[in-house]
């Protein structure tokens, strides 16, 4: 009788024991599982990827406009991926002033102009120029509709 | 005897199975990084700052805490947070290269950055009300610059969400 009580209050002590264990390792898990990143993140549109994409190119051309590196091909390739933007998708469509299709078109055309005098092969000086000539059609640009990425657009002057 | 020997060392290793545990839990608050994976070990509060710049600095560089109040509410690119003083500091981010989750408004900021006192621009102010939610005629009503203090953050920490407090948030 003594034997089984005893046998029987082991049981109960080391099941209690195993069951309190997995409840309290089943909340560690369920806590972590539901641990998640914050949602509402915002989502680039088409327009600010292209945006993006414009400093990227413009920051790592930045060192051959100034060692009078540049070529045609990557006024072409800049001219092409950056010429989507008059008819990418923006954010908040209303927020584009008439004065956005007539920034884009400035911003090209000194591309374009920049691309004559490369191929005039004109002094790196006037690249110079024309290179900032086009971050500054930018800035405009910008402080019209959204000035957040002006002060890095100003650091790729040169 | 036997009995009882059993019994206490049962509770007792139930008790401290389940407070490791707990434990365990809380040193292991997890945060999202926005920006640099800033150091939040050793942060300082942003009522601290504020005491250093009256006290005549033009800037203070440091990790810090603060409460946020409001955040751009169409791409998280810049927010606001408490000073303690019944005043807002603007908060915007290095390069533009960071945006912070626009639910996170009343949350526990911890940021490292650099506080200065700024000329907000009609243009700025504008864009703020705009991109803030505020309605067109109180836009318009803005015709002065501010000078406000401005911190440029190259990086924030934020206590990660329960998803379900997460998707209530975004019910509301």
């Amino acid at each position: 009788m003594g034997k089984s009580l005893n046998k029987n209050i082991f049981y109960f002590v080391y099941f209690s024991f195993w069951t309190c264990l997995v409840s309290c390792s089943s909340t560690t898990f369920e806590s972590n599982s539901t641990e998640k990143k914050h949602l509402d993140l915002y989502e680039p549109s088409d327009l600010a990827n292209t945006m993006r994409n414009m400093a990227l190119d413009m920051e790592s051309l930045r060192f051959k406009v100034n060692s009078g590196g540049l070529t045609i091909i990557d006024i072409d390739k800049l001219i092409s991926s950056h010429s989507t933007m008059s008819t990418d998708e923006p954010t908040d469509r209303k927020e584009i002033q008439p004065s956005f299709q007539l920034f884009s078109n400035i911003y090209i055309e000194q591309l374009e102009e920049l691309k004559t005098i490369i191929l005039k092969q004109g002094e790196i000086r006037e690249q110079i120029l024309l290179f900032n000539s086009a971050l500054t059609t930018c800035v405009s640009c910008h402080r019209e509709h959204c000035p957040g990425p002006i002060s890095r657009i100003e650091k790729i002057k040169i | 005897m036997n009995y009882r020997y059993l019994i206490s060392l049962a509770i007792s290793l139930v008790f401290f199975s389940c407070s490791s545990v707990g434990v365990t839990e809380q040193v292991s608050a997890k945060y999202d990084y926005f920006g640099d994976t800033i150091d939040i070990t050793n942060t300082t509060k942003l009522s601290d700052l504020l005491f250093e710049m009256e006290s005549g600095e033009d800037s203070v560089f440091s990790t810090f805490s603060a409460p946020i109040t409001s955040i751009c509410q169409k791409k998280g690119c810049w927010m606001e947070l408490d000073l303690g003083n019944g005043e807002n500091a603007l908060v915007r981010f290095e390069d533009y290269g960071f945006f912070v989750p626009m639910n996170a408004v009343g949350e526990l900021a911890i940021l490292k950055g650099a506080m200065t006192i700024d000329t907000l621009s009609v243009d700025w102010l504008k864009h703020q009300a705009s991109d803030a939610g505020k309605s067109d005629s109180l836009i318009a009503s803005i015709t002065d610059y501010e000078v406000s203090y401005s911190i440029l953050a190259s990086g924030v920490a934020l206590e990660r969400k329960d998803e379900n407090e997460d998707s209530r948030i975004l019910e509301e």
